[in-house]
Formats: C-alpha cells, sequence, structure tokens
C-alpha cells in the first residue's frame, strides 16, 4: 500500500472526468432502449384493410400467467367489419399493475396481433387507470394513459422519454417511436 | 368372454364392441363417429385396431401353436387393421392398440391426416376450441405436421340450420353423428349429406332444423360444424365455469351443465344421466337460459309515494313490517311457485305453520293425488305405451324422447368399467320402429304423428280409456290389455280434472285390468316433491286461484297478474325479473333462478335430483329460505330454518329422506303422504316463455333470411361458387 496506488486509483477518477457520461437527464433527454425491450402492449392492425388483427380468441389470457388479459369477442357484422373473419374482440383489457411483461401473450397469439412495444412510462394515481383498454393500446395511439391526459390538459403532443435503437421491432407494424 | 387387449386380459359379457372391450381394458383409442346412444357406422375410420381370433380345426379343437404343454392356440390376425366400433369381441380374441402396435399407429396418424386435409386451421375463432374431440386427437394421434400444401376446401363458413344452430361447413368431419341423431332419436328425417367425397356437406330439408331437440347436434359434434347460436364467441370453453346441475324448466330433471362466466350465465349443455335424459336435453332447456343474465332483479325494491324504488333488505324489511302492521301474522298468505326447491317448500312450510296462516299454496299443482310408479327407462324398455291428454312436448320433452327409444326397441345400452358403452351393436341405422306399440290420444302433438293409433279428443279423461266409444280408444284399451309392460302417461288434459274419489279408484281399476304403469306428469318441476309437503290451503284459507280475496300476500316467483288476476292486499313479490306481478307490489324481494340454487328437486319419476348454484350474478338476490328468513324477522315470528342446511335438516325429520350428498344421477325414494286440494283453476302447460327467447342482432342472419337469399339465388346450393379458383382437386 502507497502512495503510487492511490495515485492509480485517482488516476481513474480523473479520467472518468473527461469521458461522455452514459447517465442521461431523463426525463428532459430520451433514454435509449433496445428494439426487444419488452414494454406496453400494442394492438397492430393488418396494413392494408385497416382491421384489427386480433380476432378476440383469448389466447393471450389463456397464456398469461398473471391473468392480466380480459377479452370478450362478438360476431363481427359483415358489412362492416372490425377483423377479417367472423369473431372480433368487443373488449380487450389488460390490466397494467398486474402484468409482469413476460412477453408470453405476444408469444401466443395466433395472429401477431399483441406486440409488446416499448413504453413504459405509465405511473398513475388510480387502480382502475391502470386497465388499458383496445382504444389504450391500437397502433397510432401514442403514449400512455397518463401521458396522454398530460398532453391534451397542456395541448402539446405526446412527448415520449425514450428513443429504440434501430427503430422498433419488424412485428411493432405502424408503430413509430423517436429514433 | 375372455379378449386380451394389448396383453391384458378381461372378462366381458357377449356381444361387446371391440372399441369397448378396449377401453374396458384401459386402453385408448380414437373415435369420431361412435356415440353411445346412435349406432355405430364406422364412417371416420379413426378407431383402428390390429385384431385375430384363435380358429379351430374341422373336430372342434383349437389350432395351436407351440409344441406339449406350452401350446396355445395360435391366432389368426386379420391381415389389416380393422375398425373397433363396427367389430364385435369374440371369445379368445387378441387386440393391438397404437400403444403396442406400430400398424395401428400409422394408420390412425394417416386417417388423422386425410381427416385435417379440408379441416380449416381457424381453432382460435371457434367456439369448440379446447373442447374439441378433433383438436385433442390430432394432439394425441396425428403426425403433427401437414404435408398438404394446396388450397383447403371453401365453403360457407356461416351457414344457419336454424335460429339456434349455425353450421360451418367447412370443419365438417363427415362422422354422421348428427344425421343419424335425428334419424334415430326423435325420429325425424331433416338432415342429409348431399354431394359426395370432400363435397359432401349436410343441410336440412326446407324449414329448417324442427324445434324441439335440435340443440343435442352442437353437444355430439365432435368437431365446431354446428354450434349453438345462443352461445356463439360467449367465452373460450377453458373460461368457463361449468356447473354441473339439474334442470328445472320441466318436471323431467335432465342433468345439464351451466357454462357461467363473469357472472353470466352463457351456455347450457347436456350431462349424462343414464336413467333420465341418458345424453340428450331439449331446445327449451337448453337455448332457454337468457333470462338468467337478462334484466334481473339485483336489489329490492318498495313503493315510495306509489313508485317502485330500489333499497336494501334492512329497509325492505321494515316496509313490510308497517304495511303488514296491524294485520295478523295468520292473514298473510304463502304462495309459491313448483319449481321451488325442496328445501324451500320445507322452509315455507314450517314458517306457515309458525303463523298459522290457512293461505298456502304452489303453483303449478294438479287438484288431485294420482298414482304415478313409472321411471323413464320404464318407458324407454315397455312393450306398449298409451298417453292420455299429454302434449309431452310442452311439459316433459325428454319423456317425449324415452317413448321414442320404446318404439325404436327400447335398447339401453350396456355400462361397462369406462362408463356407458361407446358402441352398443346392437342399435342400427335407420331403425324400425313399432308405431303400433304407441296409442295416443288427446290433442295432436309431435308424439301423435308417430303413434299407431292416434284419437283425437278436445277433451281426455280417464273414461275414453275405460269405457272407449271409438275404435282407437278399443285398440289403445287392447294395447294396454295385451302388453307385458304397459305404461300410461298421464297428462294436463286429465290431471287438471282430476278429482280425489273417482279418479283414483277408476285408475286402479284400470292399473289392476292392465297390469300397467302410471307415469303422471306433473305440472311443474318440483310439484311431486312439493306435493309431499303440506303446501296447499288449509281450511278456510285462500288458494293461488284466490290470489285477490287475500289481506296480504307473499308471492314467490308466480305472476298472476300476467295471468289476468288481480292482487288483494298489500302484497310481497319475491322474484327475479320485474315482472307484471312485480310492477304492482308494494314490496319486491329480489330472487334467484332455478341455475344459482343449491338445494334438492323431485322429478317426475320421483328421483331426488340435487341443484348446484351456477357462479351467476344476482346482486343482493335470495333464495326463498333466506327471504323466508326476513319474512320471518318482519312479521316478529322466530324460525329455526335461516339456511340451506338447517332447511336439510327439516327435511331429514320431515320426509326422512337424506338430501345431503346425493349422487348427480339421483336417487328415487319414498317421500311419505301427498297433501291435495282443489285448485279453483286449470294449469295450461307451456314450455317456451317469452323471456326465454334471444333477441337477435339486428343485422345478423337469420332463419328467414336465408330462405330469402336462397330464392333470390335461384336456390343455388351454397357450396357452389364459394370455390376458389385453384381449388381442391
Amino acid at each position: 500500500m502507497g502512495v503510487l496506488e492511490i495515485a492509480k486509483g485517482m488516476g481513474i477518477t480523473l479520467g472518468k472526468l473527461f469521458q461522455k457520461p452514459v447517465t442521461v437527464s431523463y426525463p428532459e433527454q430520451r433514454a435509449t432502449l433496445q428494439p426487444r425491450f419488452r414494454g406496453r402492449h400494442v394492438l397492430t392492425r393488418h396494413p392494408g384493410t385497416n382491421l384489427e388483427k386480433c380476432i378476440g380468441c383469448s389466447l393471450c389470457a389463456a397464456a398469461c400467467p398473471a391473468y392480466a388479459i380480459y377479452v370478450e369477442a362478438a360476431e363481427n357484422d359483415p358489412a362492416n367489419p372490425t377483423s377479417p373473419g367472423e369473431r372480433y374482440a368487443s373488449v380487450y383489457e389488460i390490466n397494467m399493475l398486474r402484468c409482469i411483461f413476460c412477453g408470453m401473450c405476444e408469444e401466443a397469439c395466433p395472429t401477431g396481433a399483441v406486440v409488446m412495444g416499448n413504453e413504459f412510462e405509465m405511473a398513475d394515481y388510480r387502480y382502475g387507470d391502470f386497465v388499458y383498454a383496445k382504444e389504450d393500446m391500437l397502433v397510432g395511439v401514442e403514449g400512455s394513459l397518463p401521458q396522454r391526459r398530460e398532453a391534451a390538459r397542456k395541448g402539446q403532443p405526446v412527448r415520449l422519454g425514450f428513443k429504440v435503437e434501430g427503430g422498433p421491432r419488424a412485428e411493432l407494424e405502424g408503430v413509430t417511436y423517436p429514433q | 368372454m375372455k379378449v386380451t387387449i394389448d396383453g391384458v386380459q378381461v372378462e366381458l359379457p357377449a356381444g361387446t364392441s371391440a372399441i369397448d372391450a378396449v377401453f374396458h381394458a384401459g386402453q385408448d383409442v380414437p373415435f369420431f363417429c361412435a356415440h353411445s346412444y346412435l349406432s355405430p357406422v364406422g364412417a371416420c375410420r379413426m378407431c383402428l385396431i390390429e385384431s385375430g381370433s384363435p380358429r379351430k380345426n374341422p373336430d372342434g379343437s383349437f389350432v395351436m401353436e407351440g409344441e406339449g404343454d406350452a401350446a396355445t392356440p395360435k391366432i389368426f390376425w386379420f391381415p389389416k387393421p380393422m375398425a373397433s366400433c363396427t367389430m364385435q369381441a369374440t371369445e379368445g380374441m387378441h387386440i393391438r392398440t397404437a400403444a403396442t402396435s406400430d400398424v395401428v399407429a400409422k394408420a390412425q396418424a394417416g386417417m388423422m391426416e386425410f381427416t385435417l386435409l379440408n379441416h380449416p386451421l381457424d381453432c382460435p375463432t371457434c367456439d369448440k376450441g379446447g373442447a374439441c374431440e378433433l383438436q385433442d386427437r390430432a394432439f394425441e394421434y396425428g403426425y403433427g405436421a401437414s404435408r398438404f400444401g394446396f388450397d383447403r376446401r371453401h365453403a360457407d363458413k356461416h351457414y344457419p340450420l336454424s335460429d339456434f344452430v349455425i353450421l360451418d361447413q367447412e370443419r365438417c368431419i363427415h362422422c354422421k353423428r348428427c344425421v343419424r341423431y335425428f334419424e334415430e332419436v326423435p325420429g325425424q328425417e331433416v338432415l342429409d349429406f348431399i354431394e359426395r367425397g370432400v363435397h359432401t356437406f349436410i343441410d336440412t330439408e326446407e324449414g329448417g332444423l324442427p324445434t324441439g331437440f335440435q340443440g343435442n347436434i352442437t353437444d355430439i359434434c365432435p368437431v365446431g360444424a354446428l354450434l349453438d347460436n345462443v352461445a356463439r364467441f360467449r367465452g373460450r370453453n377453458w373460461e368457463y365455469d361449468h356447473t354441473p346441475t339439474t334442470c328445472t324448466l320441466c318436471p323431467a330433471g335432465c342433468s345439464i351443465t351451466a357454462d357461467a362466466r363473469n357472472g353470466r350465465l352463457e351456455r347450457v349443455v347436456a350431462r349424462e344421466n343414464r336413467e333420465v335424459n341418458e345424453a340428450w336435453i331439449c331446445d327449451a332447456g337448453r337455448f332457454g337460459h337468457v333470462f338468467a343474465s337478462e334484466a334481473r332483479l339485483t336489489k329490492p325494491l318498495v313503493r315510495v309515494d306509489g313508485q317502485l324504488v330500489e333499497t336494501g333488505w334492512d329497509e325492505a324489511i321494515a316496509a313490510i313490517r308497517a304495511g303488514l302492521d296491524g294485520l295478523n301474522p295468520a292473514d298473510l298468505a304463502l304462495f309459491l311457485h313448483a319449481d321451488s326447491t325442496l328445501e324451500e317448500g320445507a322452509a315455507l312450510e314450517a314458517l306457515a305453520a309458525l303463523t298459522g296462516t290457512a293461505s298456502v299454496d304452489h303453483w303449478p299443482r294438479y287438484p288431485a293425488e294420482v298414482l304415478s310408479n313409472a321411471t323413464l327407462n320404464d318407458i324407454a324398455t315397455a312393450d306398449a305405451v298409451v298417453v292420455l291428454g299429454a302434449d309431452l312436448g310442452e311439459e316433459a320433452p325428454i319423456v317425449e324422447l324415452r317413448v321414442l327409444e320404446m318404439l325404436r326397441g327400447g335398447i339401453l345400452p350396456p355400462e361397462y368399467a369406462h362408463g356407458t358403452a361407446i358402441a352398443d351393436l346392437r342399435l342400427v341405422e335407420r331403425p324400425a320402429r313399432k308405431p303400433e306399440k304407441l296409442a295416443v290420444i288427446g290433442s295432436p302433438s309431435r308424439l301423435s304423428g308417430h303413434a299407431g293409433t292416434f284419437v283425437q279428443a278436445s277433451h281426455a279423461d280417464l273414461l275414453t280409456l275405460i269405457r272407449p266409444d271409438s275404435e282407437g280408444a278399443r285398440t289403445a284399451l287392447n294395447l294396454l290389455n295385451s302388453a307385458k309392460n304397459p305404461v300410461l302417461i298421464l297428462g294436463a288434459d286429465v290431471l287438471n280434472g282430476a278429482s280425489a274419489g273417482a279418479f283414483a279408484t277408476q285408475l286402479s281399476d284400470l292399473v289392476a285390468r292392465t297390469g300397467a304403469k302410471v307415469m303422471a306428469i306433473p305440472a311443474a318441476a318440483n310439484s311431486r316433491g312439493l306435493g309431499h309437503l303440506n303446501l296447499v290451503p288449509r281450511t278456510g284459507g285462500q288458494g293461488y286461484a284466490a290470489v285477490n280475496h287475500t289481506r296480504a300476500a307473499f308471492i314467490s316467483r308466480l305472476d298472476p297478474v300476467a295471468a289476468g288476476q288481480r292482487l288483494g292486499g298489500f302484497s310481497i313479490v319475491h322474484d327475479t325479473h320485474l315482472t307484471a306481478t312485480a310492477q304492482a307490489a308494494d314490496v319486491v324481494l329480489p330472487a334467484v333462478t332455478g341455475y344459482e340454487k343449491r338445494g334438492t328437486t323431485v322429478n317426475v319419476e320421483g328421483r331426488l335430483l340435487p341443484l348446484q348454484q351456477a357462479a351467476l350474478n344476482a346482486g343482493e338476490a335470495a333464495d326463498l329460505i333466506r327471504t323466508l328468513a326476513a319474512l320471518a324477522e318482519a312479521l316478529g315470528v322466530r324460525t329455526r330454518i335461516r339456511g340451506l342446511k338447517s332447511a336439510q335438516a327439516l327435511l331429514q325429520t320431515r320426509l326422512g329422506v337424506d338430501v345431503t350428498g346425493l349422487p348427480e344421477a339421483g336417487v328415487i325414494r319414498p317421500l311419505g303422504p301427498v297433501y291435495a286440494a282443489p285448485t279453483g283453476q286449470a294449469h295450461r302447460p307451456q314450455l317456451w316463455t317469452e323471456r326465454m327467447t334471444l333477441k337477435p342482432d339486428p343485422w345478423k342472419a337469420t332463419w328467414v333470411d336465408r330462405i330469402e337469399s336462397l330464392v333470390e339465388n335461384k336456390w343455388e346450393l351454397p357450396m357452389a361458387g364459394a370455390q376458389t379458383a385453384g381449388g381442391d382437386d
């Protein structure tokens, strides 16, 4: 134990002072996420027809280990269908407090309708506000419930606090995140 | 008879089919077309097994294999796998299933591949998914991958056969269960295969499926081709809470499974009960459950300034106490519906004893006690049945099915270790019916079309039989006289007019002369059970027909106002819905339906059957036992009966039967003397009521729409035109 060792240690500390910091000053700056990050679910649509991919089969609810998903199905109006085929989800709800973001729902989905997105900023005040319905998760809805509420209050667009390195995954058809 | 299955030797009665031998030995074979109560036809070819039998020399000795003491009869194997459902097991037969034979495993996987060639991969949207025989067997016995690289068959996926049953023609695997069901069970030739090969589809004759027993085909369809339209897309099979219970819409007491999801009753399916309904239920029982989840009363209502307002039970009890102020507890008449459970009846009887009221009644019921000693299996195995004054389709539809079973020979499939025989080889396709064994006297009904003798009589009574004045009536009496095990079925026309004295004498004379067993169809689901409790007006009391003469009345799940009667004084109505009577009442208490009660009901044979509680959301609704406890509190009397357990203990002392832990199939027990009294009005049985029908979505195609589209398209059948280029062939 000598002066040399202390000087070595101080040298490392000094060296770090001149490096680019790895921390970001969130939320003013956007955090960088990897595309595989599992965040809030997105319900995707078929690109051409704009019909919902979800057919209300409830397999995501069956696969969910946290029992966070609730689906009610109904029959499509043939003249004005919501999804291709006979069946669509008339109610699709995920309780984000129960959800453990394991991605089993995405794996179980036979049509690729429910996909884990990258949004994670869902902190809110009331339990009831954590139950996300179809209109909170369909593709094109940007931001979580509290973010959209805040944006509406301020009259400004939703600002997501993250960017995705290389853009969102291919499965997230139609979803755009800041890069 | 000794049969060896996969090396395990089992002892079986002669006549056993090979498929039952396999299952009896604890082995498994996949099958789609065989069904316990239908004839085996070998249509699906899935139940393939390898089998072989010993052969005898001309001198009668067995062809032996081996030397000396080790010699055993040589087994001569069939050169190819055989369908086990249509093959009879014989003495000394050896059977190899897929568990021990690669040939069988390959043959079954190959058959599965053929079956799946044209089966669409829409399991996620199919209501059968999760409870599908094809899905399960494909998982267990299939290759696991498809080698078929071409387009599948395309056909109409939403083809209503009636307002209740939807056919998906793509999913059909042509097992013919539905076609055989209609031919063999209700005896209606309304459904058949059209075209050949992969183009085969099933369709009905003009007019769709006849209402009555059509819903059973949705139960027996091994795939999702025939589906229950009332439960369409209401939930997946694993999401339902399945409650095994008993149907209380008619006195037959069929075993059903009530499937609820999120507090709503979404589906009713038949449950096997060999003694009562075999595997069938009627359409009213299957599709008429809509009322249990629609517009239910969930809180008590009290009349304030002429308006009924929602309130709590405590306030309702206070309102009853205020309303009955100045009246004697004995002035409160107590009326209950006769589909209430035995426990509820016993609770009401106990409360009536406490208050001392003379005005107690249950409705619907008939005025006199009538001897009734036939069971439903007696009817099925009888050699002659005379139906007198009954429209069984309205009174107890399952009795009608059992009569039709009698006409086709009354063959009850035997029971093995695995349950009812899967393929009873005595059952044959398009069985010869013997209409001469059935005589119907009364108004024309569905059953009278099957009867060899039909006497049209607007008013049927026993005298029609005892002193026959027509050729038909004489034939019917001769039928009873000459048969060995005749059964006489008495319906509403006869029983409404039955009086205590003369009728009983006439009937016992007739029974003594002919040796017939009698089945009197009770007026409501539990009329027979409640008849053993003193729930009839006593001396000086008012019956239900005189409800407007009561000073105060408690009416449980009866609707006298809708029947044209008026309420008397202060009235407390206990009902599941805001009926016309409830709207006229002073206090309305919410009740539970027969699907969400625990208790015991007594069916047409006198069989005690258990009711279980399905998980339905009924708010603060209470069954009659707890409602009566609340009423007792309002009346200021102390009752011991405050719940199901105390009511069951009372039944034990009152009727001498232990109704706790009844087997699901029920038991017949003597229940003691019957209380009967004149009714003052006639009961007209009606199975379907308005509240049981579903209001369809306006845009959904109904049966009528389909006929119209067919007319527009010049009766083009749906298979044509639905095909796409580069199709199946």
